[in-house]
């Protein structure tokens, strides 16, 4: 079909159409390519927004972390005075009715103390801040530093406190030994809170999951006891370590070479006032008590029982309560862990020849008590004797039965009927050795006729070392046998000891002064850093108490100087002695090349325990 | 003509012959805009002398959004006779950056700051 031609005008028509469609064309590309544009820039506008908020947010959540670390330093100062001078003040002679007052004082700045140390875990939990050390530690020292630090609470309320580990509990094992301890103390201390009268009883018991690996060639067991000198709550911290591998654990000669996973069950019974069915479910819940006038009556913020569920979930187990109203609780948790069998702890296990056939009389009226002093002298192969009362004891006597060692409990260390214990003692030719199982073991006169004490909750190792102590002593008086509490200084020994205390505070060096004093201690007092280094150009310290936070230098940087400018062999053990207790200040204290680490407000037992270490060490 | 959500509102006032748009737009595609888009439509062929277009609380605006913006201120200025006033804020980051383009768009377009 023929095409018609178009004519000059429809060309000239066509022609304008497709010169207007052109400009259409390119309007709407000049539109495209402002809107590219456009769209382009406003990403980039709010891509800048975003990073700005960003900097913004992450400036305040690192002023936030400052913040609460400023808080938690500037309220333990303050704290450090008020729980310090009163444990001082209680010491002194004062009328019951002020004896009132200051323990009020007294528990008023340790509850607040809890508070502050309960919003701080908690803050951390809930920013997902918490992170959990993974050391080599153990276990059984951990149990009873926990179960130690409630001693003079439990001991006030009258309660009997005892602990079980089952024998096949790894002796050595990785985590977070801090906060395992922080569990426990928290159960611990809701047990002791919530009863009234009877007793606390922990137990630890285990199941091995799977072996984790081998290390080294070969599986030598070596079956000589050693100390733990290699261990997180041992004489040193073990800083080799690296985190959240099996290499963990130090691998040392005559050590068993495997590594297994365990989890690790514990349980803290108690014959309290118990909780109600329908409200065990809360009881984990943040901001949670049993109800109202539990609040009331025992205080409390709610916040403990949420922490340790927090803490236990991030140790890969969980927390549980089964309770019966008016009758107890028991809490369970679970942890998972690795771990390692030791020969540590194997003489608690098996015959002793020392022990082997030695008589003993054990006089208790805790069924509780008998049967963990029964079970672990029959395991040594001793031969026992349960009485419930001194009347029975006499009895025995008069049918002429005679034994080794007796074990008696007494409601104080310094027991008031002095005069049957003598006709005890005296009984036997040589005296019979008394051993005292107290509450909390007190200094005694020389005129007891006590061989040792040992502070509950029954310590099968302590037991060991009082026995052997004594069966090794051919005639055991008071003077050979001291009160086992390991690292005690004599007091003849305290009085030639140099301590330099560096605190700028006045009220803090006042308190810690004082302190020392009450253990048997004097200390020189200095302000800051510089004053540190003067000092010990004039004279050398066994030991120096160092703050941190001190004006002109501070305390890390003073700690730097003293181990660049003083050889290992005559540096003074340093002792860190801070406010800081957020996490990783004690990390950075040892990292300055400090040996220990004290976070305020002080405790004399604590000050004590680290300066037993310190001399330890120091005397090799 | 009128949207209000928890997170953002857009409004046309006759009265006034102003499109408020005011606080988060951070809809997901063209399709969740789509509402939006009808009240643009509607207002642009209402055809008023003056269009005020108030964006002075609107804190954020998504890509998406910043699209929608720049369609309706082109059909806007396809309207001959519609003048177009921008009213923005300086207090907000974005629109510094991004409303000096709607005039490259419009250039007979008024901006406004506060």
């Amino acid at each position: 079909m023929p095409t018609k031609t178009p004519t000059t005008e429809e060309l000239l028509l066509e022609n304008e159409r497709l010169r207007q469609k052109l400009g259409i064309l390119k309007r709407e590309k000049a539109d495209l390519e402002i809107l590219l544009d456009t769209t382009t820039e406003h990403a980039d506008a709010i891509e800048d927004e975003l990073f700005v908020a960003r900097e913004v947010a992450e400036e305040a959540t690192r002023a936030k972390s400052e913040f609460l670390a400023n808080m938690s330093h500037e309220i333990r100062t303050p704290l450090n005075g008020i729980i310090g001078m009163t444990s001082l003040l209680e010491d002194t002679e004062i009328t019951r009715e002020q004896q009132d007052y200051v323990n009020t004082i007294r528990t008023s700045g340790e509850v607040l103390l809890t508070l502050i140390n309960d919003i701080l875990d908690f803050s951390k939990i809930e920013a997902g801040k918490l992170e959990l050390e993974n050391k080599p530690f153990d276990l059984r020292v951990c149990v009873e530093e926990s179960l130690d630090l409630l001693a003079s609470h439990v001991a006030q309320k009258g309660l009997n406190i005892a602990y079980l580990i089952a024998e096949n509990i790894p002796n050595i094992v990785v985590g977070d030994v801090t906060r395992l301890r922080q569990i426990l103390i928290n159960l611990v201390s809701n047990a002791v809170k919530f009863t009234p009268q009877g007793e606390i009883l922990v137990e630890v018991t285990v199941h091995k999951m799977t072996q984790g690996a081998q290390k080294g060639e070969s599986e030598h067991r070596n079956e000589t006891a050693r100390p733990d000198e290699s261990f997180e709550n041992g004489k040193q911290s073990f800083s080799a370590v690296k985190k959240g591998n099996l290499s963990t654990f130090p691998a040392e000669k005559g050590e068993p070479k495997h590594v297994y996973e365990y989890e690790l069950h514990f349980s803290v019974k108690d014959t309290g006032i118990g909780i109600p069915t329908d409200r065990l479910n809360h009881i984990f819940q943040s901001f949670s008590q049993v109800d109202t006038s539990t609040t009331r009556k025992y205080g409390g913020t709610g916040l403990g029982l949420a922490i340790c569920q927090r803490l236990c979930e991030l140790m890969g187990g969980r927390i549980w309560a089964e309770s019966v109203a008016d009758k107890g609780s028991t809490f369970y948790f679970n942890i998972v862990t690795e771990g390692k069998p030791t020969q540590q702890y194997t003489y608690l296990y098996h015959n002793q020849p020392l022990l082997l056939g030695k008589r003993l009389l054990i006089l208790s009226d805790n069924l509780t008590n008998r049967n963990i002093l029964l079970k672990q002298a029959n395991i040594w192969g001793m031969v026992t004797q349960t009485v419930v009362s001194m009347i029975e004891v006499f009895a025995y006597l008069r049918q002429g039965t005679r034994w080794d060692f007796a074990i008696l409990e007494t409601q104080s260390s310094v027991p008031e009927k002095v005069t049957l214990l003598e006709k005890l003692h005296n009984s036997h030719n040589p005296p019979l050795p008394l051993i005292l199982l107290a509450p909390i073991c007190q200094p005694r006169s020389d005129k007891q006729p006590v061989a040792a004490c040992l502070s509950k909750p029954i310590k099968p190792a302590k037991l060991y070392e009082v026995l052997t102590d004594i069966e090794k002593t051919p005639t055991p008086t008071l003077a050979k046998v001291a009160i086992h509490q390991s690292g005690e200084d004599k007091s003849t020994h305290r009085e030639k000891r140099r301590i330099l205390l560096a605190e700028d505070n006045m009220i803090n060096q006042k308190v810690t002064k004082l302190l020392l004093k009450q253990i048997g201690y004097n200390a020189d007092i200095v302000c800051n850093g510089f004053e540190v280094l003067e000092a010990l150009q004039r004279q050398t310290y066994d030991v120096i108490l160092m703050d941190i936070q001190m004006p002109k230098m501070d305390g890390l940087a003073a700690t730097r100087h003293i181990i660049e400018q003083w050889p290992a062999a005559q540096r003074p053990w340093i002792i860190a002695l801070t406010a800081n207790a957020m996490k990783g200040d004690r990390e950075i204290c040892l990292a300055a090349g400090m040996n220990d680490y004290m976070s305020k407000p002080l405790r004399k037992e604590y000050l004590a325990n680290a300066l037993s270490r310190a001399w330890l060490m120091v005397n090799g | 003509m009128e949207i209000k959500t928890k997170d953002y509102h857009v409004n046309y006032d006759s009265e006034t012959t102003t499109l408020l748009c005011k606080g988060s737009l951070r809809l997901s595609g063209m399709d969740e805009y789509a509402p939006i888009v009808q009240i643009f439509n509607q207002v642009a062929d209402l055809e008023p002398s003056e269009l005020k277009f108030n964006l002075k609380g609107l804190e954020f605006l998504n890509s998406s959004g910043i699209n929608v913006l720049s369609k309706f201120v082109i059909k806007i200025r396809q309207k001959k006779h519609v003048s177009m006033i921008v009213q923005g804020s300086q207090q907000i980051p974005w629109q510094g950056k991004s409303l000096k383009n709607l005039k490259r768009l419009m250039p007979t377009l008024k901006l406004e700051w506060e």
